[in-house]
């Protein structure tokens, strides 16, 4: 599957696009100390708020810390934990929603009515209101979005696995007196992995966002970690005297997300049984 | 119908019980002593004691679940631990700000959010769609305090034509601030108040609705391409009528219809915006409520307040729901549950 997605993923004008940024980004965040030219964290009470220099590209900020060298090494957490997030989401779905599919009973009806009340909240109220119950901290705020994103993996997993289970392949493991746990593993998640892997694509921006505002509102990274979201907040009182900070770490929000919504969107375009009518269609 | 809704509400309850045991279990999972964490380290004793028979820390898990639950029933969400008063009379007072906030979103994302879908699916591929579409990928991917600060910037600080933040200006007294004050004042002509209120809803109102007007446009836009190749469009145009009526009489009813569920369940993330947005905006909702109770560590504030917002969540997904079903008889045999 991988090469021919690579390739549409290359011709299709949004996806080359999200490609180009996403990597450049991952570049930038990757190699931080060879672009940064700072320590996140080196204090100067004598240049606080500086606008963009030579020295400061994108300036200092209320302590007097490079905004570029904390815009390169707080993406790393960002990114980190949006990534994260989806990974821990994405375990923890797969895995309950494929045994609620799989066995069915009393544990699939426990499982879904969870599912569903953990959906009747507004996922970022929730995640906010679990991470302020568990305490400001990187991993908590991880923890409390993951699980506001798990029931849509549960979802899609559980109806992945009913599907398969009643297919002959299935029902021909089980005659042969294959092992239900093995024919889980080995036959229902193999093959119906692969929307629930686009899922977790589509899943990696919504993640950065909800981290990002995790961070805003102080349950994130605690100072002095450079993230994004938190950084922002930390500057929130001068941003009429320094708009640099805001537009720096905003921008690197907003531009990351952007990114994986144009390689969700292509990965979409790429799995839409209409794609080939629909460039037919497009002829007349 | 009637039956149908009925059926739907008392599908509800077992979720609604669960959301209550979740809202319910928020505050046992503040790690070690809830008590000891909440007074912090200064704390004595008697007063660490007083604090748990106070939240009824001191009884089993059970009893302390059925008193809440009791507490509901009566409107008793218990109290504010930072200032001491009561969560519902406080809920009160800001629930109609957040309610009106909501709406005007509401209304400004249909207001944008349909008319770019039409536009946008008239011609696949064209200058229109692709700019359309390319606004709407922004839409979703700004993070909402980004944009309220860069409106903040242009139309306050720069420009100057709104105002910064707040509900209403300085000198509203009385009659004209709190409550429904924007529908009280429309209904009562009270112009010049509702022109000054309806200043200030404006921008936080845009920022809620950006995220849905992208989301209801991008949807709408891919529903309403698939019908126009249906083939009584095909008919529409054989017969000649007006492009403008065969998208707005033919296509539209018949595309409109998932949307709106698109829109119930987009909601809930337009809530969730809304605590970022009356924060930025200091709007004196809910949403500010809550945030001003993390920053605080208050957890009954936090705790009602999310319970709040999520049954606002489910009953809007409850509307969503009977209204598409309303739209489309054919709904009701086929949808199950799950």
């Amino acid at each position: 599957m991988n090469n021919p997605l690579l390739r549409h993923m290359l011709r299709h004008r949004g996806g080359r696009f999200g490609l180009a940024i996403l990597c450049t980004m991952v570049v930038l965040v990757g190699a931080a100390p060879l672009f940064a030219g700072h320590t996140p964290t080196a204090l100067d009470v004598t240049r606080m708020l500086r606008a963009p220099s030579l020295t400061h590209p994108f300036g200092t900020d209320l302590f007097g810390r490079d905004v570029l060298a904390r815009t390169l090494y707080g993406g790393r957490h960002t990114l980190a934990i949006g990534v994260g997030v989806v990974g821990i989401a994405f375990v923890a779905g797969v895995t309950l929603g494929t045994f609620a599919g799989f066995y069915g009973g009393l544990f699939d009806a426990v499982a879904m009515r969870l599912v569903d009340a953990v959906l009747s909240f507004p996922a970022l109220v929730l995640a906010i209101a679990l991470a302020a119950a568990l305490g400001p901290g990187l991993l908590d705020a991880m923890l409390a979005i993951s699980i506001t994103m798990t029931p849509q993996f549960a979802r899609l997993a559980r109806s992945q696995a009913q599907r398969i289970a009643g297919t002959l392949y299935v029902e021909a493991a089980r005659v042969i007196g294959v092992p239900g746990l093995r024919i889980m593993t080995r036959h229902v998640l193999r093959n119906g992995i692969a929307p629930l892997l686009t899922l977790g694509a589509l899943s990696v921006g919504t993640a950065i966002l909800q981290v990002a505002s995790l961070g805003f509102l102080g349950l994130g990274a605690q100072p002095p970690t450079a993230e994004w979201g938190a950084d922002i907040a930390a500057n929130l009182d001068y941003v009429r005297v320094a708009p640099w900070v805001l537009i720096s770490a905003g921008g690197s929000i907003m531009l990351t997300v952007l990114s994986f919504n144009l390689i969700a969107d292509a990965i979409a375009d790429y799995l839409n049984p209409r794609r080939q009518t629909a460039k037919g269609r497009s002829g007349q | 119908m009637i039956a149908y809704a009925l059926r739907r509400l008392i599908a509800m309850l077992p979720v609604l019980a669960l959301v209550l045991v979740i809202v319910f279990g928020l505050t046992r999972m503040i790690p070690g002593d809830p008590a000891e964490t909440l007074l912090g380290p200064g704390a004595t004793t008697a007063q660490i004691d007083a604090l748990r028979h106070e939240l009824r820390l001191d009884r089993p898990a059970l009893q302390q679940f059925i008193d809440y639950v009791g507490g509901l029933a009566r409107g008793d969400l218990g109290a504010s631990i930072k200032t001491g008063r009561t969560v519902a009379s406080e809920l009160a007072a800001r629930l109609p700000a957040t309610i009106e906030l909501a709406f005007a979103a509401f209304a400004l994302a249909l207001l944008g959010g349909i008319p770019a879908g039409i536009l946008a699916a008239r011609r696949p591929g064209g200058p229109v769609d692709r700019t359309l579409q390319f606004l709407s990928l922004c839409g979703v991917s700004i993070p909402a305090f980004l944009l309220a600060f860069g409106l903040q910037y242009v139309f306050s600080a720069w420009l100057g034509v709104l105002p910064v933040a707040g509900r209403n200006s300085a000198f509203a007294v009385g009659e004209e601030q709190g409550g429904f004050a924007l529908t009280r004042s429309l209904l009562t002509f009270h112009l010049t108040t509702f022109g000054d209120l309806a200043a200030h809803i404006l921008l936080p109102a845009t920022v809620l609705a950006a995220f849905l007007a992208a989301t209801l446009g991008r949807f709408l836009r891919n529903t309403m391409i698939d019908t126009l190749s249906e083939d009584y469009v095909r008919t529409a145009r054989a017969k000649g009528l007006t492009e403008r009526a065969i998208l707005l009489k033919h296509a539209l009813p018949n595309a409109i219809g998932p949307s709106i569920m698109v829109l119930g369940v987009q909601f809930g993330d337009m809530l969730g915006g809304a605590i970022l947005t009356e924060t930025v905006f200091s709007w004196p909702g809910v949403g500010r409520y809550m945030f001003e109770a993390i920053r605080a560590r208050d957890y009954p504030v936090i705790q009602s307040t999310t319970l709040v917002f999520a049954l606002m969540f489910m009953l809007m997904s409850l509307a969503a729901d009977l209204l598409s079903v309303a739209l489309d008889p054919r709904l009701r045999q086929d949808r199950g549950r799950g």
